[in-house]
């Protein structure tokens, strides 16, 4: 009977032990910083440790400040996409009631719908990221809040990008100028 | 029912109702992960997506928006400035840029 526990519960175990995205999910702030210390080889001399000791709960106290900010800034940019969303499809409607071809507005719906999705994923990233700088020890482990910052860092800036990405995408002169051309004839 | 219990136990060393419990124990175990799973996964995130859409289409049909009334290409013209407009009125450098997180800017 025992032998036979002991293989449901091995069984039970590989189960868990095949869903990846459980496993990912189980990720800490201390195993995050452990591998990003490692990817970074981050190694700091003395005076780099007593820098960071002496000035990481101000640096803190400020990245707590920009958290706080983020999520309304993050949300102010999904609702303006979105509301630019319904408005082309407004446009889309009259345009239809014309007898126009609009179809250009789905495409760019699309855009933006898939831009929306890249910011919700990176702005997360970078919430978490944020997380855990603000989050780490930095008189147990300065290394952790050195590399927590390289982190943060790369993700603000990949959500940049995105953001900018997605601003130029929905300025695309060529694609209202087919709409308007729909318009004339 | 009894009696069939205890063959079973005679025959096999079993107790029927154990295994049972313990059957039902994993399957619910395996619900459990696969609905987690699920949660965390990128279809998950799909289906949310495909919702978002479809309200909204509906939030266009229910919105102050104008559907109605004809369009012309001065009026797609007026709407291009004020979307560029808008979507500077929100600077992403300021926003998200690196200054506000480099060194300087942290005391480091």
């Amino acid at each position: 009977m025992l032998k036979r526990l002991l293989l449901l519960a091995a069984v039970s175990s590989l189960l868990i032990g095949a869903c990846p995205v459980l496993a990912a999910d189980s990720d800490t702030t201390e195993s995050r910083l452990q591998q990003a210390v490692i990817d970074y080889q981050l190694v700091l001399s003395g005076d780099q440790r007593m820098n960071l000791l002496a000035r990481c709960p101000t640096a803190q106290a400020k990245l707590v400040r920009i958290q706080q900010n983020t999520n309304f800034l993050i949300e102010e940019r999904v609702s303006l996409y979105t509301e630019i969303q319904q408005e082309l499809q407004a446009i889309k409607l009259r345009m239809i009631r014309q007898g126009a071809d609009a179809s250009e507005t789905d495409l760019l719906t699309g855009k933006i719908q898939q831009g929306l999705e890249d910011v919700s994923a990176l702005a997360d990233d970078y919430k978490l990221a944020l997380d855990d700088v603000i989050g780490v020890d930095c008189a147990k482990q300065p290394e952790y809040f050195q590399a927590g910052l390289m982190v943060m860092r790369l993700k603000r800036a990949a959500l940049l990008d995105t953001l900018t990405q997605l601003n130029a995408t929905i300025c695309d002169d060529q694609l209202f100028e087919q709409l308007k051309d729909r318009l004339v004839i | 029912m009894q009696q069939a219990k205890v063959i079973i136990e005679a025959n096999t060393g079993t107790n029927p109702l154990l295994a049972i419990v313990l059957a039902i124990a994993i399957a619910a175990a395996m619900v459990t992960v696969t609905t987690l799973n699920f949660l965390n996964s990128g279809a998950y995130t799909t289906v949310k997506q495909i919702q978002i859409g479809i309200q909204t289409t509906d939030a266009v049909n229910q919105s102050d928006l104008d559907i109605i009334s004809p369009i012309n290409a001065a009026d797609i013209d007026k709407y291009v400035t004020t979307l560029e407009q808008r979507l500077n009125t929100s600077d992403n450098y300021e926003d998200f840029g690196p200054e506000a997180v480099s060194d300087t800017a942290l005391g480091l």
